[in-house]
């Protein structure tokens, strides 16, 4: 009897051992995987609380005012530059009317029409609230000085990089919270990017008589993240992240399907990726310049936009980014290009394969 | 004359139906030749039954059964469980068992019987992988003809302008394309000015 009580002793000592040990083992792994975790998230950057909400308020300014001006927008491309001019009138709780001028006397463009809504943004704010979080990750937000703009003064808030320099200015109206103008700068301290206000009158527009020509809406169907995965899982090409600390931060869908809308941001920069199931019909590019970008023809248009499209493997790709001409160019190069080799075909037949013997597909 | 030929053999077999059998009988009463036939299928059929009787010799009976005998306990096999108790230790029997006179095994048969089943599964295998490696390469092929389909700049400018903040403006517009690129009309607070 003593011996079976020892041994039953004995082995409930092992099995405690076995326990501990296991527990032990788990707790290191725990710390080591929360450890790493911790150490990969960059640390946080230290934004002036003031600047950041000034940028807030100026989303919420942009909505809730009645203005009307003339806004311009720069884009600069290499030497080059193209310059265009909008007519703007907002009126809170009804919409925005925006027109393309040659000259601030001269209507002639095509007039667009936005109505406010939960969407909307009433006018030029050259950025989104989610946007914003992004911008507030990876810059830092300060005040920078006082600056007088279409001769009305302004607080000027910067985005800096973590080395100090400004990747985006914005100047917000002392007297009505509006944002007046948004500098995109590169990482030489060069402008990319510029729109702002020519003229501006804080006041109940004038009745617009205008015919518009364009209503518009952002695509309805926002894509959800199963929507993506099951996207991806169809060979569509979905990054979370693009090069230059771009992220994914809105995904649509085209009525009737006919593309997706793929929105990556740093908070500065937009890059929208449009992705289209078919090949290229080269009409459409017609008058675009045909390059060669890391061995493969891709057709290009900068003008107020940095255009990039291409096709491969039975999808069309369109970049379109309001960015430094580098990032363009990387997220084009980050993207799926060529052919895909025996083994890309193979594990894309498996994919396929894969998903249709899914019954929950 | 028309002799049986091969129907000697189903006479003598018994394999003819009634009017076969008497329409043999018949030709062997009149024809010598097949009669003789018939008499050396039924001695051979005779011999070939004989043989079938032979009885093995009483020393090669006992040679068979004592093969057949049971052997010993078969020993418990030893596989110590972890905390378990040891089980004891069996003396491996052999002492009363008869000796092993069945032919003995050669490498070649060894090599034969244990190996087979392996190249079959590695067969088998083989034949899976290049099965769905062949099915995924071809479902892996640009599916048909493809839609000729191009960038809708107007659409994609305004649906890249309302979810980015900027203002809806196409390159397409014919008032943006007239615009010159040389700067155009900045106001006087521009800060960043290009080099």
């Amino acid at each position: 009897v003593n011996a079976s009580l020892v041994s039953s002793e004995w082995h409930r000592f092992k099995h405690g051992v076995w326990l501990a040990g296991g527990l032990a083992s788990a707790l290191v792994l725990l710390w080591s995987v929360t450890a790493s975790e911790a150490g990969a998230v960059p640390s946080v950057i230290r934004s002036d609380p003031d600047a950041l909400r000034l940028l807030r308020d100026a989303a919420a300014a942009v909505r809730s005012t009645p203005y009307e001006g003339t806004q311009f927008i720069t884009t600069w491309s290499g030497s080059a530059a193209t310059t265009s001019l909008i007519g703007v009138a907002h009126s809170p709780g009804k919409g925005t009317y925006t027109q393309v001028r040659r000259t601030t006397a001269d209507p002639s463009g095509t007039t667009t029409y936005e109505s406010d809504g939960d969407d909307s943004r009433g006018g030029l704010t050259g950025f989104t609230s989610k946007m914003l979080d992004l911008m507030a990750r990876n810059y830092s937000i300060v005040h920078a000085s006082e600056e007088s703009v279409a001769g009305r003064s302004a607080r000027v808030v910067e985005a800096r990089r973590s080395d100090g320099s400004a990747a985006g200015r914005f100047w917000i109206d002392r007297a009505s919270g509006l944002m007046l103008r948004r500098d995109l700068i590169d990482g030489q301290g060069r402008a990319v990017n510029i729109t702002g206000f020519f003229d501006i009158s804080i006041a109940e527009p004038r009745p617009q008589t205008r015919v518009v020509q364009t209503f518009a809406t952002p695509w309805g169907h926002e894509l959800t993240a199963t929507d993506l995965g099951f996207l991806r899982n169809g060979d569509w090409t979905v990054p979370r992240a693009l090069p230059g600390r771009l992220e994914l931060y809105e995904a649509r869908q085209a009525p009737q399907n006919t593309a997706v809308h793929l929105g990556y941001s740093d908070g500065l920069s937009a890059v929208s990726v449009f992705i289209q199931r078919g090949s290229l019909d080269k009409r459409r590019v017609a008058g675009w310049r045909e390059v060669s970008r890391n061995g493969r023809t891709v057709y290009e248009h900068n003008a107020l936009q940095r255009w990039t499209v291409w096709a491969c493997e039975g999808y069309v790709y369109t970049v379109l980014a309001d960015a430094p001409q580098g990032t363009a160019d990387a997220v084009v190069a980050a993207l799926p290009h060529g052919n895909v080799g025996f083994w890309g075909r193979l594990g894309r037949g498996l994919t396929r394969l894969g998903s249709r013997l899914n019954p929950f597909d | 004359v028309t002799h049986l030929g091969e129907r000697i053999t189903a006479l003598v077999d018994g394999e003819l139906n009634h009017d076969e059998r008497d329409r043999a009988l018949a030709h062997l009463a009149t024809c010598g030749q097949c009669r003789a036939e018939a008499d050396v299928q039924r001695r051979l059929k005779r011999r070939l039954r004989s043989l079938n009787e032979a009885t093995p010799s009483s020393g090669l009976m006992t040679r068979l059964y004592a093969m057949g005998e049971p052997g010993g306990p078969i020993p418990p096999r030893a596989r110590p469980m972890p905390g378990g108790v040891r089980p004891p230790f069996v003396a491996r029997p052999g002492a009363g068992r008869p000796r092993d006179n069945r032919p003995p095994r050669t490498s070649l048969m060894r090599r034969r019987r244990v190996p087979r089943m392996r190249y079959l599964a590695v067969g088998a295998a083989t034949l899976a992988v290049f099965g769905v490696g062949a099915a995924g390469f071809a479902a892996g092929a640009d599916t048909g003809q493809l839609p000729r389909v191009g960038p809708a700049v107007e659409q994609f400018a305004v649906e890249h302008a309302l979810t980015s903040g900027d203002v809806p403006v196409s390159d397409n517009d014919p008032a943006v394309s007239s615009q010159p690129s040389d700067g155009g009309p900045l106001p006087a607070s521009k800060p960043a000015q290009h080099p």
